[in-house]
């Protein structure tokens, strides 16, 4: 499987929130009500294309409780993106996005794209955090925001397509040293740095749900 | 033009006279034996050549009407007709004969200029491609065999030497065909040797207007000597034959007669083609007319033929020239045929190897970024180890990296291990029993049914395929592949790859499995509240020696299910090279997925030490 670029994602977030479940549906497209605990990190991978390029997502799906914060904080370091995911009907999730943004920067590059996602957006009957508010908390922290629902599959492309397009802009711009393993972003095997223009081969291959 | 040919005409006219007496007598004589010499040389390919006079003796005059030149062709023959002395003659004329060419550059040049504008002879052509293709209708061996014949005939010495006054001629004009050089351009060519079509068109005209002698001054030494042979060797016709080509001839000849005055040509030219009608009637110079009319009619078709939408020739003679260095459409189809085959092997080789790759492999396996994570939680634990050392001083600080090389030193994977328990050391049962003993002296609850799963299919792939062999050693090898999706391949080739890539694939799921089980590993460690390093560092040390233990054994029990493979098929259907080949590569993946697995124990030791100093 050849790409073009490899984006390493970084999945953060309360316990509970849907985490797993949303790497499960963007990997896989089902939806696993019950979950086991995520010990320490879990990995998911999927081909998407941006700009007729094949872009593998590598996504790290970490523990979301207390006790594996520690552990969870090394690997922050080389991810290109983050989902920080709360859950909409509970409150305490919204309340601790601070920590994690904090945790997050300081563990991560500068320039680490952070998506904010409110999960669980078909219970809105259970609704605890407005959606205005989960759009000013992005504002404010300067985050890409979404309201996705695991189980309806609802955004669940959307968020991590438009993560990758915002570094594969990053990368355009030149933000993004591509050279940088540190970064998360690697550079596939038949794509040569010094051109970048250069398209893979497999651009009609049809890996599912790509994007544009 | 029309100019330029009735001054070619009147130059003409002043020399024809002359050698018009010559070619009297030469056509009375020749008229004698020629009957004689016909019955005597039956059935040539001249007689039956004739057949198809009528229609190729037809189309000319109404080509040709307009040129004086090209209405002459066929009856110029009758000049040369060879009696011994004008024989010898025409030899002694065309041994200078660039002395007489280059005295007449005005006829030739007319010659020339009358050809292009005729339809029929429009194009230049070198004698040594005429000769060929005129000829050609004969064979040229025929046509050396037959003048013989007709020489011989005769019976005369007279002739014999003429013969052999002819012969190097002929020789001259073949080897003249074979040196053809196809590069020089066809214009300068026919330049060159001041003949070809147009000295053809030019005989034949001075021909009907003056007779024999002229025809030497025009016409190259090879044509005049040509000529005569040709005459010798059609010497003798079918006289039914004869007569009725004589007749048509006549008609031809009258109506080319009548379309030159038509043209306008000189009173004179008229004259002398009057003179020359009579004189062949009186002669019977048909004889000699009707075959070369066979001849040059055939020549004429031919060349016809050969011109259609090619004028002169150049594509043919392009198509020709160039066939020793131009690759021909069967090399070239060849050598397509032959790339694609090495683009498919090449696809097919890629395919595999990307198939086999260990590496693509283990990454699928997410072996990979297991152990890029288990290495970010040891430059972690690394770090952490490298504050508190610089936190310490003193007796702590001795007490400190202490402990952290006592814990390195427990972690050395003792590397003699005793090869006697191999088979025992790689079988699940031991490897299940290792590992559940060392979770539990690493207290950590790590699943390893993961793990065990793996061996176990591999373990389940590997008993299918003895048993298959044990069993049913004549089955055939796609009967035992048909667990893997390349049941439709029959090659034994294919079947040994498909170990082998069952081999690598076994390997690196293992691998990344293990990868996978250290992570978790370090990562539950980190979480332990109490730590024990040595026992620890004991478990760790046993988990990676009973896992390396298991991918010597899986390599081994691959391996010998390859060689075995190879020798259950015919030894001449697979390399044993090709064999051992995969074998190797089965044992060094296996060397591989050993390195891994210890560099992944080797990543604990910062995770063992942080819990040793906690």
């Amino acid at each position: 499987m050849s790409y073009a670029y490899l984006f390493k994602y970084i999945i953060i977030g309360d316990t509970g929130v849907g985490k797993s479940c949303l790497l499960l549906q963007f990997t896989d497209k089902r939806f696993q009500p019950v979950h086991d605990l995520t010990i320490g990190v879990e990995f998911g991978a999927r081909m998407i294309t941006i700009d007729g390029k094949q872009i593998k997502l590598q996504i790290w799906d970490t523990a979301g409780q207390e006790a594996f914060r520690s552990i969870t904080r090394s690997y922050y370091r080389g991810a290109a993106g983050a989902l920080l995911v709360y859950d909409i009907t509970r409150r305490e999730t919204f309340n601790h996005l601070t920590t994690w943004l904090e945790d997050a920067r300081q563990h991560s590059n500068s320039n680490m794209v952070i998506m904010l996602i409110g999960n669980k957006s078909d219970l809105e009957s259970r609704r605890e955090v407005k959606k205005e508010e989960g759009e000013a908390f992005a504002h404010e922290h300067g985050l890409i925001f979404m309201e996705t629902s695991a189980k309806t599959a609802a955004n669940v492309e959307e968020a991590f397509i438009n993560t990758a397009k915002e570094i594969y802009e990053k990368i355009q711009e030149g933000v993004f040293d591509i050279n940088n393993e540190a970064n998360g972003i690697k550079v596939g095997p038949q794509h040569s740095p010094t051109n970048p223009s250069l398209s893979p081969n497999g651009q009609d291959r049809g890996q599912g749900g790509g994007c544009c | 033009m029309a100019n330029s040919e009735s001054e070619d005409f009147e130059s003409a006219d002043e020399e024809v006279m002359k050698p018009l007496e010559y070619q009297d007598q030469s056509h009375q004589k020749c008229r004698t034996p020629s009957p004689e010499k016909h019955e005597a040389s039956p059935p040539r390919p001249a007689s039956q050549e004739t057949a198809s006079l009528p229609s190729s003796t037809a189309s000319p005059p109404s080509a040709t009407a307009p040129n004086p030149d090209s209405l002459g062709a066929k009856p110029k023959m009758p000049l040369k007709s060879k009696t011994k002395s004008q024989s010898r003659h025409r030899h002694k004329d065309s041994e200078d004969v660039g002395v007489s060419n280059t005295s007449r550059p005005n006829l030739v040049d007319g010659g020339q200029k009358k050809k292009s504008g005729s339809g029929k002879l429009g194009v230049k052509i070198t004698p040594s491609s005429i000769l060929p293709s005129e000829i050609g209708a004969l064979d040229k061996k025929e046509f050396h065999e037959k003048t013989k014949v007709s020489w011989s005939d005769n019976g005369s010495a007279d002739h014999e030497e003429i013969n052999d006054s002819i012969r190097p001629l002929l020789d001259k004009l073949s080897s003249l065909d074979v040196v053809d050089t196809p590069d020089q351009a066809t214009d300068s060519t026919a330049e060159k040797h001041g003949s070809g079509w147009g000295s053809w068109g030019q005989w034949g005209m001075s021909t009907i207007m003056s007779g024999a002698s002229s025809v030497s001054s025009h016409v190259t030494q090879g044509l005049s000597t040509v000529s005569s042979v040709i005459e010798s060797g059609l010497g003798a016709e079918d006289p039914q034959e004869m007569a009725r080509i004589s007749v048509e001839t006549d008609k031809s000849m009258n109506l080319k007669g009548e379309e030159t005055c038509a043209a306008g040509q000189t009173v004179s030219g008229f004259n002398v083609m009057g003179n020359v009608l009579k004189f062949v009637e009186s002669t019977g110079e048909m004889i000699v007319t009707s075959g070369l009319n066979t001849l040059e009619s055939l020549g004429k078709k031919t060349m016809d033929v050969l011109q259609e939408g090619d004028p002169g020739l150049k594509k043919k003679r392009a198509l020709f020239s160039r066939e020793p260095d131009k690759p021909t459409l069967s090399q070239v189809l060849k050598e397509a045929r032959g790339r694609a085959e090495i683009e498919d092997k090449e696809r097919a080789e890629a395919k595999h190897a990307s198939r086999a790759r260990f590496e693509t492999l283990f990454d699928d396996y997410r072996g990979m970024v297991h152990l890029e994570a288990l290495e970010m939680l040891s430059n972690t634990c690394q770090m952490k180890l490298e504050a508190k050392l610089v936190a310490l001083s003193g007796t702590p600080l001795v007490e400190f990296q202490r402990k952290l090389i006592q814990v390195k030193e427990q972690c050395d994977i003792p590397d003699d291990e005793d090869d006697d328990e191999d088979e025992d050391r790689g079988s699940i049962e031991i490897l299940e029993r290792d590992l559940t003993a060392a979770m539990r002296g690493l207290m950590v609850p790590v699943p390893h049914t993961k793990l065990i799963r793996v061996c176990e299919d591999t373990d389940t792939w590997l008993a299918t395929m003895r048993c298959i062999q044990d069993d049913d050693t004549q089955t055939e090898n796609d009967d035992w592949v048909d667990e893997e999706d390349m049941a439709e391949d029959s090659d034994p080739q294919n079947g040994l790859r498909d170990i082998h890539q069952q081999a690598i694939r076994a390997l690196a799921r293992f691998t990344a499995a293990v990868a996978e089980h250290f992570h978790k590993t370090a990562e539950l460690l980190l979480l332990k509240e109490e730590h024990n390093s040595q026992i620890e560092s004991q478990c760790v040390v046993m988990m990676t020696s009973v896992l390396c233990s298991r991918v010597s054994s899986v390599a081994a029990r691959f391996s010998e299910l390859l060689s075995a493979s190879a020798n259950m098929v015919d030894s001449a259907q697979v390399d044993h090279n090709d064999v051992n080949l995969l074998i190797t590569n089965v044992f060094l993946e296996a060397s591989n997925s050993s390195s891994y697995i210890q560099d992944a124990s080797l990543l604990l030791i910062p995770v063992l030490q942080l819990g040793a100093v906690q």
